[in-house]
């Protein structure tokens, strides 16, 4: 759906951004953290395409972990965190100062672990929004993330976030002293939050050329 | 003091409020309570006067990117710690866990910070304790198995030679009878022992007697494929069942492979020791379909062979073939 300069202009914005994300990541783990989102999507869920990006999977079925938070006024919508569960234990760890590259089962994720995940998904997430902020010269208030472990079972997976009309997804890649931590991020946007950012992407491109 | 001020002071959790030049304008009960200052001594302070971890670099950081961005920005205990160090500590690293909260909030038009502080470190504890309790029973857990897996090697293993023993043998012959029944393979059971064992360990003594026995399980494991199955039933008893029989006639490649390996001496210390073996074969599923039965029809061949000069082997209802050394 997005061409792939629309693409490529707001992949730059936001690894500028995400930079600084990982910068803050890496002094919460006390090693460095690179942190870059090497492709952008976004998905109509109503589009022509629907199958096509059900197929292409936004995370494996089973258990995520997922940070989401609202933001809003005249741009507005949810910006959501998502990890395998397994794979959220690995950046826990390191922050925690305990890494030792082991990927855990769900199950051992306990209480605290989530507090710092939340506060993982908050460094992130504040820093994706913070740009749509600055691109679109918008003021943007928005909520701390909350944080749950869901499983998702195939269908569901499917189903997933299926309410909302455009999603922009970015894919994120984390990468630790010895692991390799992948994530997405999804920005779902209503119509008009949507029709907004293409145009001032457009906005862009025209005064680039 | 009015209904909302006093209901700051009523709340559970700590709550801080600071203006644009980090000065303390709100510090209420509970964070009297937890850090031992009075809100008099508080309020009017800088941060970082406070609190002096508000004042490395990191957290300056923070504060600011929160003022500049407006954006709400969540610490998590288990990585920070305290940044209000509790009554009686100072730094506030030695153990304490607070989440923290910081967002801008206006006040009489003015950006001011909320920091909101949550002590978590009475549940932080108990989740650590938890998990150094889930560690201990995985390690217990781990020994608990490496002990198992031991005894259950002990159990079925023959101490002198290393190699499977009775219970081992009876196990795998079970299992195999119960695999193949229904393929309709062959497999042959060799039933061997040591011609004039006795006659070794009166001569040379017990402990070499041993060492042939190892050196003959050795070399017996060594005349056979890693799929077929050599085990020592007791004394100079060994078993063999060998897998994957096409046709009768190769065992007898086999068994001369096996008779080879006593050709050369065995070498224990000084002393050179030259044995011979006789032993029969049996095959499943001609000769029997049982272990027992299996193992009777290959005694019985065994025992023609002795009977006829042993150093040699005999098929089961066959005449005894004979190998020269």
């Amino acid at each position: 759906m997005l061409t792939d300069e629309q693409k490529d202009i707001l992949k730059e914005h936001i690894n500028v951004y995400i930079g600084q994300a990982a910068s803050m990541l890496s002094e919460m783990a006390s090693q460095k953290v690179l942190l870059s989102v090497p492709e952008i999507d976004l998905i109509s869920l109503r589009g022509p395409e629907q199958p096509d990006w059900q197929q292409k999977l936004l995370f494996k079925h089973g258990h995520i972990v997922s940070s989401s938070m609202k933001f809003g006024h005249n741009f507005s919508g949810r910006a959501m965190l998502i990890f395998p569960a397994r794979k959220a234990k690995l950046l826990v760890d390191a922050c925690m100062g305990e890494f030792t590259g082991d990927e855990a089962p769900a199950a051992e994720l306990l209480d605290t672990d989530f507090d710092v995940l939340r506060e993982i998904s908050n460094v992130i997430l504040n820093s994706v929004i913070g740009e749509f902020g600055n691109l679109l010269d918008e003021k943007l208030e928005f909520s701390l993330p909350d944080v749950e472990l869901v499983f998702v079972s195939e269908d569901e997976q499917k189903s997933y976030l299926q309410s909302d009309l455009h999603m922009l997804v970015l894919y994120t890649s984390f990468m630790l002293a010895d692991a390799k931590v992948e994530g997405v991020v999804i920005i779902a946007l209503g119509v008009s939050s949507y029709s907004m950012l293409i145009a001032k992407i457009d906005k862009i491109i025209g005064e680039l050329t | 003091m009015s209904f909302g001020d006093d209901l700051l002071h009523q709340l559970s959790i700590g709550l801080v409020i600071i203006d644009s030049n980090n000065t303390i304008r709100l510090w209420n009960r509970w964070m009297e309570k937890k850090t031992g200052f009075a809100s008099a001594d508080a309020e009017g302070q800088q941060l970082y006067v406070v609190s002096p971890r508000f004042g490395e670099d990191r957290y300056r950081k923070i504060i600011e990117s929160v003022c500049v961005s407006r954006q709400g920005r969540f610490l998590a205990g288990a990585i920070h710690g305290a940044l209000f160090a509790p009554e009686g500590e100072v730094t506030g690293v030695s153990g304490g866990r607070q989440n923290i909260q910081i967002e801008v909030i206006e006040r009489s038009g003015k950006p001011m910070l909320l920091i909101q502080v949550m002590d978590v470190t009475g549940h932080y504890q108990k989740v650590q304790q938890m998990r150094s309790f889930i560690r201990t029973l995985e390690s217990e857990n781990d020994e608990m198995r490496q002990i198992e897996q031991t005894a259950r090697s002990l159990a079925l293993h023959d101490v002198l030679t290393g190699l499977p023993n009775r219970l081992s043998f009876n196990q795998h012959m079970k299992w195999t009878l119960h695999n193949l029944k229904y393929d309709k393979e062959i497999f042959a059971v060799v039933f061997l022992d040591i011609d004039g064992f006795k006659a070794v360990n009166d001569r040379f003594g017990h402990a070499t007697g041993d060492e042939v026995l190892s050196e003959t399980g050795r070399r017996l494991r060594g005349a056979v494929r890693g799929t077929d199955f050599v085990a020592r039933l007791a004394g100079d008893e060994f078993t063999i069942i060998l897998h994957g029989i096409k046709q009768k006639a190769d065992v007898v490649t086999v068994a001369m492979k096996i008779a080879e390996q006593f050709r050369v001496p065995i070498h224990v210390k000084k002393d050179e020791i030259s044995i011979s073996c006789s032993f029969g074969i049996s095959f499943f599923p001609d000769d029997g379909d049982s272990a027992d039965v299996l193992m009777d029809k290959a005694d019985q061949a065994l025992y023609r062979v002795k009977r006829t000069g042993k150093n040699g082997f005999a098929i089961f209802g066959g005449q005894p073939e004979r190998y020269m050394l």
